[in-house]
């Protein structure tokens, strides 16, 4: 998997980014290379400066110092159009004013290609971008009307019908349960397989194990660990970086890599 | 590493069931958006028709429309007369009540398609030209063109007046009121009681300064009113209206994009703040063509893209467009009233549509309550 992220020119890079917020750097001095075909996954505590990354990633936050290219082009040269067709980011928060239905908010997600052939496909591309996130049997309801994780997948249905080869996206997993997380990380791999580049910004541990190719492990700003899950999730790392004792475990069957936080310790060592 | 677990988990269960639920095979669309435009359409000119021959002097439809065939050279159609039968008819149809009824028009029009523009530049569907002090604001530059007696732009300087005015009452709304990104509800009406507020007290000092002629027409702008409507009146608003309208119909697809954000609508390509300067440039021209020469009329834009959207859906191109058209129908009804509620007497046209709206509003605003999340 990850040898093919080794070929060619990075799909999107970062060159010694630096974002300062009062007088502090939140993102310290970060080079990072994604490669198409790859699921790169950030993780680290809160105020890491994962989303800040992600956004100097999409091009909302300018950096201080360094610069972000796009397949090979400095992230300021780029037209706003071209780079809509490149790059779709899901943000933290969704929020759409009106009562916009979930297609129609689907559909918008296809803008950037109005008036180009590939406008002939919105409809396909809107109806499997919707399958996908399972917000089909939602489509004609109003947004407003949706919980918190249907909100969420109508918003990753949305950036889905960008098709586009960069594909950014801030925690798409925290509003979703156990079910519609897996679906939708296994729809992440699938985007890679097919050729995208994934910068998946992820609280869940476990999650970043099973489905990154590479896992970069920020914090406070800076870029602690980076490299395959089995690498970059070390115990002794992730339990300096969350400030809490963690354990890394194989799964007794599948061997797949597990992240839990020690617990009750109080209770086996003080009870009898 | 830590230590190995004990293995007491569950058996590896089957793998997951496909999750996606049915699928459309096709996208739902909106229906009914045809029928409405042209329900509108036709509604606006028979209206049109119907409203031109009521008053004092009562012209049958039929009449009115043979002679409108007639000047545009179709004359004689279906055995209809080319004037009408009154001796006057002819002369009041077209020197009187056409230019009122096309101004109910244009007014109408621009009213409702700025508070459709207002409202999604501000995500925020109780946004309004008049609700958020845009009305006074033109009317008080207006009102002291009027009262320096000023000529600067020779018979258009009322109407450029206004637009400055509407202009810079907008962007002040917009930059008093947007907080982090978005416009609060509260804080987008609480800035219009502050605007109106000084708008009403700068419109009072100017009748204070002004001479009795001055002081009537800006009395009369206040109320609102389509009275003494010329064609020369309608030459000078029409351009602004339909440069205005056009622009509306040319940027609403932005808007539905504005909707998601604007982080979203940059990441689709959409430059965020510029097309909300834009869009604050065609309200201010709307505002004004509606503004410089029928005064106040409340509401209008208001009512009429709420009910759009209760029918057709909130996205911005069919809105600015129905929202035209019923705008249009919506004012050159209210004006017929106006003109024909009390005999000989002519009722202010503004007060006709606060009278109304003003119940509507307070309806949207309990409905809008009632439906958490369907604003803020």
């Amino acid at each position: 998997m990850t040898a093919a992220g080794l070929v060619g020119v990075a799909a999107l890079e970062a060159r010694g980014v630096v974002v300062r917020r009062g007088g502090r750097a939140v993102v310290d001095r970060v080079d990072l290379a994604v490669h198409a075909g790859t699921v790169t996954a950030l993780v680290g505590p809160n105020g890491a400066g994962k989303s800040t990354l992600l956004s100097v990633l999409a091009g909302d936050v300018r950096p201080d110092a360094g610069e972000v290219v796009v397949d090979g082009r400095p992230l300021g040269d780029w037209k706003s159009g071209d780079l809509a067709r490149t790059r779709a980011m899901l943000p933290q928060e969704h929020r759409v004013a009106f009562g916009f239905r979930v297609a129609e908010v689907v559909e918008l997600g296809r803008a950037p290609w109005r008036g180009r052939p590939e406008e002939d496909h919105d409809e396909t591309v809107v109806l499997e971008a919707m399958a996908s996130t399972d917000v089909g049997h939602l489509a004609a309801r109003t947004f407003p009307t949706l919980s918190g994780g249907e909100k969420a997948r109508t918003a990753l249905a949305r950036t889905r019908a960008q098709a586009t080869r960069i594909v950014l996206l801030d925690e798409p997993t925290a509003a979703l349960d156990v079910g519609h997380q897996e679906a939708i990380m296994e729809q992440v791999r699938q985007e890679a397989a097919e050729g995208d580049a994934v910068v998946v910004v992820l609280h869940d541990l476990s999650l970043a194990a099973a489905y990154a190719d590479r896992v970069v492990v920020l914090d406070e700003g800076r870029v602690r660990a980076d490299g395959p899950p089995a690498q970059a999730l070390d115990a002794d790392l992730l339990s300096a970086v969350y400030r809490h004792p963690l354990d890394v475990l194989p799964h007794p069957h599948t061997g797949a890599l597990l992240i839990v936080p020690r617990r009750s310790q109080v209770s086996s060592e003080v009870l009898p | 590493m830590s230590a190995p677990p004990t293995p007491r988990t569950a058996p590896i269960p089957a793998p997951a069931p496909s999750i996606a639920r049915n699928t459309p095979a096709a996208l739902p669309r909106r229906r009914g958006v045809g029928l409405l435009l042209v329900v509108l359409g036709v509604g606006l000119v028979a209206l049109a028709l119907i409203a031109a021959g009521r008053g004092q002097l009562a012209i049958a439809p039929a009449e009115v429309l043979g002679s409108v065939l007639d000047r545009i050279g179709l004359g004689g159609i279906g055995g209809l007369p080319a004037t009408p039968e009154h001796p006057s008819g002819e002369v009041a149809l077209w020197s009187i009540r056409f230019p009122r009824v096309a101004m109910a028009a244009l007014v109408g029009a621009s009213l409702a398609a700025a508070g459709a523009l207002m409202q999604g530049v501000f995500g925020n569907p109780l946004a309004e030209p008049s609700v958020v002090g845009v009305s006074a604001g033109a009317a008080v530059a207006a009102a002291a063109a009027i009262v320096t007696g000023v000529e600067a732009f020779g018979p258009w300087t009322v109407a450029v007046a206004a637009f400055l005015g509407g202009l810079v009452t907008t962007l002040l709304v917009y930059a008093l009121s947007r907080y982090e990104g978005r416009t609060e509800v509260v804080t987008l009406l609480l800035t219009g009681i502050a605007v109106n507020a000084v708008c009403s007290g700068l419109l009072a000092l100017l009748m204070f300064l002004g001479d009795t002629q001055s002081r009537e027409q800006i009395v009369f702008w206040q109320l609102g009113s389509l009275n003494g409507t010329r064609w020369v009146y309608v030459a000078a608003v029409a351009p602004a209206a339909i440069v205005g309208l056009l622009g509306a119909v040319a940027l609403a697809r932005r808007l539905d994009l504005l909707a998601l954000g604007d982080r979203s609508a940059r990441h689709l390509g959409v430059n965020p703040e510029r097309t909300r300067i834009l869009i604050i440039v065609l309200v201010a021209l709307l505002t004004a063509a509606a503004v410089s020469f029928a005064g106040i009329i409340g509401f209008v834009g208001l009512i009429v893209p709420h009910l759009v959207r209760m029918l057709v859906g909130p996205s911005h191109r069919v809105l600015v467009i129905a929202s035209a058209l019923g705008g249009a129908v919506l004012l050159v009804l209210a004006d017929l009233v106006a003109r024909t509620a009390v005999a000989y007497a002519d009722l202010p046209i503004g007060m006709l549509t606060a009278l109304v709206g003003g119940p509507v509003f307070f309806w949207l605003l309990r409905r809008a309550r009632a439906q958490a999340g369907a604003w803020a």
